[in-house]
């Protein structure tokens, strides 16, 4: 997964999306606050969304409780 | 050639105007799929193998003219059947000894799924291996040209940002282009399907019309 390195930590790009994810984001938001391609972005929110660090609520992207505390750690 | 892979047995390759085969694959930016590009134009173009010179020629061209691709809004994809470690070596290979940065993904499709769902696989060439395919996705997802250049012989990337462009000026002002057709020449206007309207056209004697059938304009 590119957003996880094999150490467990999250790459230097899914915290920038992550970050930006403290208030609700569109994928065109979150690619223009991080500077990177929509697609680069759309991938990135995938994968946060499978390990439920993100959650998607139509076309708005939220960060979870569980992403709060990893961006805290 | 691989003898399982006979001609009958792969998928037909997308044509022009129906939607580009949807996929998720390994990549060098990690798993992508094609609707990741939604929205976007986008070029998505096999080559045969890694560190191979062609291919090398052609990623270089490619690279140049990236920042071109994404001012028309327009994305770039390779693929090959290569590995993702091969493709990781490969461009960290150009960069050092060309000194050129690979921005853009490169789907590692070791399975071959993409590259025959897309038509990619040609086994009189290579059983194992894409040959040199383009095609030119619009923001809607739909296929709108399709270029297969075999093995031997490297692509023109200059001409498929012109196509690009052409395209998005088809899209944009309703207009075909002209053979050769670059940003800023006149485009064709269509021509008349009625008798009298063609009538019409040649008494208004704009001389831009050769003929009832054959006027040019300025775009816009």
């Amino acid at each position: 997964m590119a957003c996880v390195k094999p150490n467990g930590e999250l790459t230097t790009a899914a915290l920038e999306v992550l970050a930006r994810l403290a208030a609700p984001a569109t994928d065109q938001e979150v690619a223009a606050a991080v500077s990177r391609p929509v697609h680069q972005a759309r991938a990135i929110l995938r994968e946060l969304i499978k390990i439920d660090l993100a959650v998607r609520d139509g076309d708005l992207y939220r960060i979870t409780p569980a992403g709060r505390t990893r961006l805290g750690g | 050639m691989d003898q399982a892979e006979s001609c009958d047995a792969l998928p037909r390759m997308p044509r022009i105007g129906e939607p580009a085969p949807a996929f998720e694959a390994e990549t060098t930016q990690g798993d992508l799929r094609l609707d990741d590009y939604a929205g976007s134009w986008l070029v998505f173009f096999s080559h045969p193998a890694d560190f191979t010179p062609v291919c090398t020629t052609e990623f270089l061209a490619f690279a140049k003219l990236y920042p071109a691709f994404k001012e028309n809004g327009c994305e770039l994809l390779g693929l090959s059947t290569d590995s993702v470690y091969s493709h990781i070596a490969w461009v960290r290979n150009i960069e050092a000894v060309f000194g050129v940065k690979i921005a853009f993904p490169i789907v590692a499709d070791a399975g071959r799924e993409v590259a025959r769902a897309y038509g990619m696989i040609m086994p009189k060439e290579s059983g194992t291996e894409a040959v040199r395919t383009v095609f030119v996705i619009d923001d809607r997802q739909i296929v709108r040209a399709v270029l297969s250049y075999p093995m031997t012989t490297g692509r023109s990337v200059d001409e498929i940002l012109r196509l690009v462009q052409a395209l998005r000026a088809t899209d944009k002002h309703g207009v075909a282009t002209p053979a050769g057709w670059l940003p800023g020449d006149k485009v064709i206007v269509a021509p008349p399907r009625t008798q009298e309207m063609a009538e019409e056209r040649v008494k208004a004697g704009d001389p831009d019309c050769r003929d009832w059938y054959f006027c040019l304009r300025t775009p816009g």
